[in-house]
């Protein structure tokens, strides 16, 4: 369901690699800001020629570490520290999922919310603060980055050729879809979230994980 | 019942209503006075005597009217009337009872086994004997805590009914002052 | 058929795929780890812990039992060792040899890696039927594309069908091992299918047919037949005691769980069952006059309540039921009776409210 609404809003974004975000009005990083990382929701896989979504446990592994490090180096490493795992983090991380969604569809989907045009104001509560514990910032990453086979890769070419003859089959390229947001633990407020979708390189290497990070932060202001 | 509306509604449009207007809603069953604006749910509603507001999205804070629910119908639109068909409302319920049928169709509809009551007290709704009842729920494959509150009477063997529901985690709270006002608003056009 | 052999073998191997699984399985593991819907008591996951334990031998260390609370029959199993028993289960295995070969064949599929297996028999045969459906679509248009789709999905279950009934074959030896009445497992079949009957002749229906091109499993009445045939002439225990035992403190939510789908005649029939077996004369009183009342059936559900009496939900039951007889004395004598009982009732306030006149 929460994939679903990213996968709809992705359509709405577009074929090639693109990158939408969202901010609080007026927001730029403070430059001098303690930012926290939870765990970050990454998956690494491969899709088949027939379309079937395979998981690769060593890749993920790795693209999280690296995604983990790209992101402190590209914030600085003196601002940025992994917020330890915990069970209430487990109900925030679960209502950041509720509030991506709602994201995903009233702001980058088909359903705007008339309340919210020209608005950007979604928040977790000021109870997150409590649970991330030290910080300023709290940054929520989540990666799905799936490469297409070779054989699949052939196929979309074939069913390009079908769409000439009346059948168009097009079993797409790989599925890459990233979105991270940036909660300011005062207030709970995300006062920064972006988009992207596309694949800019393996998230598994480390200059892949750099590409990710350094697109996905890059309309940030103040991060650099 | 957020997660019924979304899958239910689909792409259905949302439309503004502005603050400090009287407004009638699910389909001129009842008329609300908002204190604030909320975003009327445009598509299909949960039900064909139900509609939904909401502030920041379905999940988030959700505010559905009933409007005269009649004797054995159901709350909203059935999600497996053959295999899993939802319980009826009928005339002569009282608030104990009403408050079982909504527990039992979110149960039956969601799949969920985390709902419990937490209050149900008398309270005028309309300027009639009705109720409030206070709840909480979970729902499989989101492990959000959610808090609900509704308000409803029965009259003329018909049920009138405002459920607002949104998570634990501060929105409950937020926006609980914005349903009062909306439910404290409610007229009856019977 | 020779073009789906070549699209077959064309379909490249993929290593790294029983990993990739794992890996998913252990994400989901993390989340239900704090989830709300998992049941954490100790004594009940002791229970049926310690069961797959004495069922799996050595491969008890890799399998962790997660019960979750949802009132339907299942239990799955992931090839990490994630096994997930829904809590409906409980409901409907008689006795600890039944439960056993539920288990059994939840260990029959880890054994196997079945999930592995089936995943890869979906992507090969998802990869060869693409390489098959492009050229049949190009030639035969969109309707010879559907088709080909139609056959994938056909193959994919009776592949899962075929590996059910794999499990079950070797979750009959697993029971047998176990000293348990290897006929256990059939006896689940016929609860089944005499459940199903009862839900929905009370719904004025037939049942809905079972199996078919697409079904994941073999129909219950072809697994009860084949069980019963694996298991022989033999004979073992049944552990109807101690499962009762092990049961005895959770009756009360498993029941009330059940009560509240609105599936009256699934539910009359399994109360029927529980009591049959030791379950708790006042719980299945009161439930009787739950669903009587549901029912409109006034003069049952009073009788049921006064057996389930002094049980304080039953006069709660009571206190509902007797105005809609027109008994006002009867009711504020039950609310009386309840809230003395319980007088943090969430819904006490109201119950007041209904009797002052």
């Amino acid at each position: 369901m929460r994939m679903m609404a990213w996968v709809l809003a992705a359509a709405a974004l577009g074929g090639c690699t693109s990158t939408r975000e969202m901010t609080a009005p007026g927001y730029r990083l403070p430059p001098s800001v303690a930012i926290a990382l939870p765990r970050a929701d990454v998956e690494v896989g491969r899709i088949s020629i027939g379309g079937v979504a395979q998981a690769d446990a060593e890749r993920t592994a790795r693209a999280r570490a690296e995604i983990a490090r790209a992101v402190s180096v590209y914030l600085r490493h003196d601002r940025v520290s992994a917020a330890p795992d915990t069970p209430r983090l487990a109900e925030y991380e679960a209502l950041h999922r509720t509030v991506a969604t709602a994201i995903a569809l009233h702001k980058y989907g088909e359903v705007p919310l008339p309340t919210k045009h020209g608005r950007f104001d979604w928040t977790l509560g000021p109870g997150v603060r409590s649970v991330i514990g030290a910080g300023d910032h709290a940054l929520f990453l989540t990666v799905r980055s799936y490469e297409s086979d070779d054989g699949r890769k052939a196929m979309a070419v074939a069913g390009a050729i079908g769409c000439v003859v009346g059948l168009c089959l097009l079993p797409g390229g790989g599925e890459h879809i990233a979105y991270a947001s940036l909660v300011d633990l005062k207030s709970g407020d995300i006062v920064w979230f972006n988009v992207m979708t596309g694949g800019v390189g393996d998230p598994a290497t480390p200059a892949g994980a750099e590409a990710l990070v350094a697109k996905l932060l890059g309309t940030m202001r103040g991060a650099k | 019942m957020p997660i019924l509306a979304l899958l239910l509604t689909g792409c259905g449009d949302y439309v503004l209503v502005p603050p400090g207007r009287a407004v009638g809603v699910a389909k001129a069953a009842m008329t609300v006075t908002p204190d604030r604006a909320w975003n009327r749910n445009g598509g299909l509603g949960p039900g064909k005597r139900a509609e939904s507001w909401t502030r920041d999205g379905a999940m988030l804070n959700d505010l559905t009217f009933y409007g005269g629910i009649a004797d054995g119908e159901t709350l909203f639109r059935e999600v497996d009337k053959r295999e899993a068909p939802l319980p009826r409302f009928a005339a002569g319920m009282s608030a104990p009872e009403i408050a079982e049928l909504l527990e039992r169709s979110y149960r039956v509809a969601t799949g969920t086994t985390l709902f419990a009551l937490d209050a149900l007290a008398p309270m005028p709704l309309a300027g009639q004997a009705g109720f409030v009842m206070r709840y909480r729920y979970t729902l499989p494959g989101d492990d959000v805590a959610r808090r609900g509150e509704a308000r409803g009477v029965v009259v003329g063997g018909r049920l009138y009914l405002l459920t607002y529901e949104a998570p634990a985690i501060h929105y409950f709270e937020r926006d609980l002052a914005a349903f009062r006002a909306v439910a404290d608003s409610a007229r009856l056009n019977t | 058929m020779k073009a789906l052999a070549t699209a077959l073998a064309l379909a490249q191997a993929m290593p790294g795929d029983e990993a990739g699984l794992r890996m998913q399985m252990d994400e989901a593991e993390r989340q239900l780890r704090t989830s709300p819907f998992v049941v954490a008591d100790p004594a009940l996951n002791a229970y049926v812990g310690g069961l797959v334990c004495r069922l799996a031998g050595p491969d008890c260390a890799a399998i962790r039992v997660h019960i979750v609370r949802t009132p339907y029959l299942n239990a799955s199993m992931a090839p990490n060792g994630a096994m997930i028993v829904w809590s409906g289960l409980f409901l409907r295995t008689a006795n600890e040899a039944e439960l056993a070969a539920v288990l059994g064949h939840e260990i029959a599929h880890y054994r196997a890696r079945h999930s592995l297996r089936a995943f890869r028999d979906h992507r090969r045969k998802a990869d060869g039927w693409a390489l098959l459906g492009l050229p049949v679509g190009l030639v035969a248009g969109n309707l010879g594309y559907s088709a080909v789709q139609v056959g994938l999905a056909a193959s994919l279950s009776a592949y899962s069908r075929e590996m059910e009934r794999e499990a079950d074959a070797a979750s009959i030896a697993l029971v047998r091992a176990g000293g348990y009445d290897p006929h256990a497992a059939a006896a689940i079949w016929s609860g089944v299918r005499a459940e199903r009957l009862a839900a929905a002749t009370a719904r004025g229906r037939k049942p809905r047919g079972e199996g078919g091109l697409f079904a994941s499993h073999p129909p219950s009445a072809e697994r009860e037949a084949t069980l019963t045939a694996l298991a022989g002439g033999e004979r073992g225990r049944d552990g109807a005691d101690i499962y009762a035992a092990a049961m005895a403190p959770h009756w009360r939510w498993l029941i009330e769980d059940q009560l509240r789908l609105n599936d009256p005649g699934g539910t009359a029939w399994l109360l029927d069952r529980i009591e049959a077996r030791g379950g708790p004369p006042d719980w299945i009183a009161y439930a009787r006059g739950e669903l009587a009342r549901g029912a409109g059936r006034l003069e049952d559900a009073v009788s049921a309540y006064r057996r389930a009496a002094p049980l304080p939900e039953a006069e709660r039951g009571l206190a509902l039921t007797l105005p809609h007889m027109g008994d006002r004395a009867g009711a504020q004598a039950a609310i009386d009776r309840y809230l003395t009982a319980r007088p943090d009732a969430p819904d006490a306030e109201m119950l007041r409210s209904m009797v002052t006149p």
